[in-house]
């Protein structure tokens, strides 16, 4: 009965690609992304809807000087770049919107990243962000040129041939920038880690709690939040640099509002405000969405889901049907997701 | 009372001048609408004694609390603390300058320890700072100079044996305690407690007063709103009483009790009837 | 904060922004290819002459009018062919030059703004051409911004009403009112009321929506208030609700954008200087009527006072009698049938597709945070305003520059006074 109901069902592409996933570059800048989101939202209790608009300042602001060329066009500057760019929408979303409510903050956030995005795609900005079509150019891209080169294989130390074993074996260029990707991603986990376990740390969560309890006891809690923001921006931009030069290229559609909401999943998927969280989120996030997706394929191919309810081109819009359901279930079953403590989860932020 | 023999020395007339003022404040007004919430030409705080603001609800007792620590924005008025004048200040700014405050409603942090709540009380810590807090070497030491403090205040205030636990753990009372205990680590000259008393167990307000007038005795000088009578004038140096946002009086309590315009302004009242039976 | 520090970070800001308008007063907006061009005779230019892009299957993509310089843009959702429409009018004397036609087809490939041109001539075009004096071109203008506006108020008023009864900023709100538009055009295509029964369809998208508003509330945000779940989470669950509602609209009502078959394209109706299609004065008289009637149900009736009431505060109108969750459900159901009716409306001048939801957010929420969270007069203020700004903007700027001048008020006002213009001010973070 069981081995019936399994036919045409894979079970070892299943889980390989859903595994694969789970641990590739993808999930890695998810994980760093929400590492990011962590310190505003999970720790210091900020509702920042816009965290796209930190993604796209870090991979643009590299790609732009990249392919401009400024100061001999490195890529190690490039990065640096967008890292400043990085703190400079911290300083214009937070200098005047930090003192707002939580629900008007959330609504300011994601309507700077709308602005920003939609200034990348202009024309008037054709000349440096390339407009709609992105960076690097259509030609340099038809050429197969990319920035993403000085990284995959100008700085690339493993030799070439495909490493691993079973479903998940991977060339030298993925495996060398997955390897970049969790790197960072431990090392800004550990951070974070760092800093909430200092006094600074303490602070930080008390003014998540409540503000004014932080301000009658002499916390400056405006320039924390400030520096909560620009911290966790910068860890987000580098969520988006490694993101682009994974891919290769940047363009405004990777920026929509969407993906700002992926992450806020992968984090409450995770555990907000604990240290792992969003490590796991994003491995479980990623497992679980490929997982779903493809078991879903494979049955409308084998004909066990008729095509009146679900066409194999409709699959990639239940991606983004089980994000939002999994945002939904989360808050209202689990808000402290897989590894966060209940006590610290709820949120009660004005 | 050892305090009010002491406060006998100066004048029971409304703006009277103290010998030694802590806090001086001049021309308050604050307007909600049209309505005026605060309105006072002058006040002086004497530094080492309770004093305590009474009134009726809505005689701008917070309002007055929320506009000297910043959290409310006056239309008009200037105050000075000590020697430097707070006017136009941040609340943190007002707190570092050593003038804490609690709420009426208490803020003890729920997601945060005991313990937490009074570490995060201690004013001027490195470890506060950005740039220090990865390193624990440069604050380790202040740390556990700050963790002695706090235990010695849980000690004294009966919550050592809670400090692992959730505030959210505690009862009403012991987050009033909690809430003055956190206010002490940062060593304040002068300390305002809104209302410490309401919606504490009856048991528990005996050893709550005993503990302001433990503040008191260690230097400490005490500002504080309450509604209940009996305490008031059990541990009150200096009373100042509002109406309508206005100083009506201000005394000691033997004084205010007999002031004709404070049993004026409360004819009928159940505060009257109170003020009476003293 | 003192006064100075904030005039300094309000003029930061403020430059803040303009900085970011700047570069879009001709930037394309949303969409990979665009149509344009410009339609003259000679030197001069014509405004106001209509355009319209239609697919291989005859349906169409996106109409718009000329500007005061000739100038036309539309987007194009997909690359494919396409066939682009002069409808008119053209003035007295000028017509398709012979040979030529009002037609042009294009076949896009790659993702890049074409120019797309016709033939025009006339016998004299200076003298022949009058322009419309600049007021009346305003008031046209104008025109234009009162229906956008009545439409973006419409839409509005629900997300207000909910937020004043239950605190919830309800980020599904948006697809509510696409899914009114989609709803209508299933009824108008499966059951076959279109034409004179397409009203009916109308009316029945319009009590669907109000259910879906009833099952929302019963079936999802009541109990989860009862759950003591806090306003921001549930802000956070009506997202992922969103993200849930809109796809399963792209998965069961298709990508590509559809119009009511009712209303194909109509040429324009004159009444004094002003010029419309007649839908448009229908839109316009439909959607007046419903926000007059609306005001005078929130004014008049017992369940207007309840809502008021319970927005001004709930412990208070609870203990006067009122029952509180019996108010919010109808808050629910009629918020929900103003956006299901705004929605079709909406997709009665522009196309009815499954993003619409996405598209019209940000809008909605700022015409609601302009007038004010929490009032439906505020919210219809503020649509107003919104439709008249954005609208009127085009006489001096880009088309493109409409949504981004939205979102600049949108951020603006949360800065600078986030309680709106009519809201109350309260204690704000």
């Amino acid at each position: 009965m069981v081995l019936n109901l399994l036919a045409g069902i894979d079970i070892s592409k299943l889980l390989g690609l859903a595994l694969r996933t789970s641990i590739g570059v993808q999930a890695a800048t998810f994980a760093l992304a929400a590492v990011g989101l962590n310190l505003h939202y999970g720790y210091t209790g900020l509702l920042n809807f816009g965290v796209v608009a930190f993604m796209a300042a870090g991979a643009y602001g590299m790609a732009i000087f990249f392919t401009q060329g400024w100061l001999g066009g490195s890529l190690l500057l490039g990065i640096a770049a967008g890292l400043v760019f990085a703190i400079g929408i911290a300083l214009s979303i937070g200098l005047p919107s930090l003192r707002l409510r939580a629900d008007y903050l959330a609504i300011t956030t994601i309507a700077i990243a709308e602005v920003l995005r939609i200034s990348f795609r202009s024309q008037r900005l054709l000349d440096l962000t390339g407009g709609p079509f992105g960076l690097p150019s259509i030609e340099d891209r038809n050429a197969n040129v990319s920035f993403a080169d000085v990284v995959t294989i100008d700085w690339n130390p493993i030799n070439d041939g495909a490493y691993g074993f079973w479903r998940l074996r991977f060339d030298e260029q993925t495996l060398w920038v997955m390897i970049l990707g969790w790197t960072m991603v431990m090392l800004t986990t550990l951070l974070i880690w760092g800093l909430m376990r200092s006094p600074w740390g303490r602070v930080i969560k008390a003014i998540r709690e409540d503000e004014d309890a932080a301000r009658a006891l002499g916390k400056n809690v405006f320039s924390y939040k400030l520096q909560s923001l620009i911290i966790g921006g910068m860890i987000v931009a580098l969520a988006g640099i490694t993101r682009s030069l994974n891919t290769g290229f940047v363009e405004t559609q990777q920026f929509k509002p969407q993906t700002t909401f992926f992450i806020w999943t992968v984090l409450i998927l995770g555990g907000a405000a604990s240290v792992w969280g969003p490590v796991i989120g994003a491995i479980t996030f990623w497992f679980i969405i490929v997982f779903v997706e493809e078991l879903l394929r494979q049955m409308v191919d084998s004909g066990w889901i008729p095509e009146a309810i679900l066409e194999s081109n409709d699959i990639a819009s239940v991606r983004m049907i089980m994000m939002g359901i999994m945002l939904a279930v989360l808050m209202i079953w689990r808000p402290q997701g897989l590894v966060g403590k209940k006590e610290e989860a709820q949120i009660d932020v004005r | 009372m050892s305090g009010n023999a002491s406060s006998n020395s100066f004048e029971a007339t409304i703006g009277s001048a103290k010998p030694d003022p802590i806090l001086t404040l001049d021309d308050m007004v604050r307007t909600f609408g049209g309505l005026r919430a605060v309105d006072i030409d002058h006040l002086e705080i004497q530094r080492g004694i309770i004093t305590a603001f009474i009134g009726p609800n809505g005689a701008g007792k917070t309002t007055l609390f929320n506009l000297i620590t910043g959290f409310d924005k006056p239309n008009s008025g200037s105050w000075v603390f000590g020697d430097s004048s707070l006017a136009g200040k941040a609340p943190h700014i007002i707190a570092q300058a050593g003038m804490v405050r609690t709420f009426q409603l208490t803020k003890s942090l729920a997601k945060m320890t005991v313990l937490d709540n009074m570490l995060l009380g201690a004013a001027k810590q490195r470890g506060e700072l950005l740039r220090y807090a990865l390193l624990p070497t440069q604050w380790k030491k202040q740390e556990s100079k700050v963790l002695e403090k706090a235990e010695g205040l849980l000690e004294r205030f009966n919550l050592a044996h809670m400090r692992e636990e959730y505030a959210a753990t505690l009862s009403g009372g012991q987050r009033k305690l909690l809430e003055m205990a956190r206010a002490l680590m940062s060593e304040p000259t002068l300390i305002l407690l809104d209302e410490p008393m309401a919606g504490v167990n009856p048991a528990l307000v005996e050893s709550l007063l005993q503990h302001i007038e433990n503040l008191r005795d260690d230097g400490v000088s005490v500002l504080f709103i309450e509604h209940d009578m009996d305490v008031i004038m059990g541990i009150s140096d200096w009373i100042v009483v509002l109406a309508e946002g206005r100083i009506i009086a201000e005394g000691t309590p033997g004084e205010v009790s007999k002031n004709p315009a404070v049993i004026d302004a409360y004819l009928g009242s159940s505060v009257a009837e109170e003020l009476k039976n003293v | 904060m003192t006064r100075r520090v904030k005039g300094i970070l309000i003029l930061a800001l403020a430059a803040f922004c303009a900085s970011l308008a700047f570069p879009f007063v001709a930037s394309a907006l949303d969409n990979d290819v665009v149509f344009r061009g410009t339609v003259r005779v000679g030197r001069e230019v014509i405004p106001e002459v209509t355009i319209t892009v239609v697919d291989a299957a005859g349906q169409e993509v996106g109409s718009t009018e000329t500007g005061e310089d000739g100038k036309w843009e539309i987007p194009i959702p997909s690359l494919g062919e396409f066939t682009v429409q002069l409808i008119g009018p053209l003035p007295d004397g000028i017509t398709v030059k012979d040979g030529a036609s009002s037609e042009v087809t294009v076949i896009v490939e790659e993702w890049r703004k074409k120019s797309v041109g016709f033939q025009l001539t006339g016998a004299d075009a200076s003298t022949i051409l009058e322009i419309p004096p600049t007021w009346e071109r305003l008031l046209n203008r104008m025109i234009s911004g009162l229906k956008v506006g009545l439409l973006v108020a419409l839409a509005s008023i629900g997300l207000s009403l909910i937020f004043g009864v239950t605190g919830l900023v309800n980020f599904a709100h948006s697809e509510m009112v696409a899914f009114g538009a989609v709803t209508a055009l299933v009824l108008e295509s499966s059951m076959g009321l279109s034409g004179g029964l397409f009203p009916i369809a109308v009316v029945l998208a319009v009590i669907i929506g109000g259910f879906l508003g009833l099952f929302l509330e019963k079936g999802v945000f009541g109990p989860l208030r009862r759950k003591k779940m806090t306003n921001i989470s549930l802000m956070v669950v009506s997202i992922g609700l969103a993200f849930l509602m809109r796809y399963l609209m792209l998965i069961y009502h298709g990508a590509e954008p559809k119009t009511y078959e009712s209303f194909k394209i109509q040429s324009g109706v004159s009444f004094g200087p002003i010029e419309l299609p007649p839908k448009d004065y229908y839109i316009i008289a439909i959607s007046f009527v419903t926000l007059v009637t609306v005001g005078v149900l929130l004014q008049r009736t017992k369940l207007g006072t309840s809502m008021r009431a319970v927005s001004d505060n709930p412990a208070l109108a609870e203990s006067s009698g009122i029952d509180v969750n019996k108010t919010i459900m109808w808050v629910w159901i009629f918020g929900s049938t103003l956006a299901s009716l705004g929605g079709i409306m909406i997709g009665l001048t522009q196309v009815v597709e499954w993003q619409m939801g996405e598209k019209i957010l940000l809008l909605i929420f700022a015409a609601v945070t302009l007038g004010g969270l929490g009032t439906a007069y505020g919210a219809m203020v503020g649509g107003l305003a919104i439709g008249l700004a954005s609208e009127t903007s085009t006489f001096w700027l880009d088309n493109d520059l409409k949504f981004l001048t939205a979102l600049v008020v949108l951020i603006v006002i949360l800065l600078v006074r986030p309680q709106g213009i009519l809201g109350v001010r309260e204690r704000l973070g």
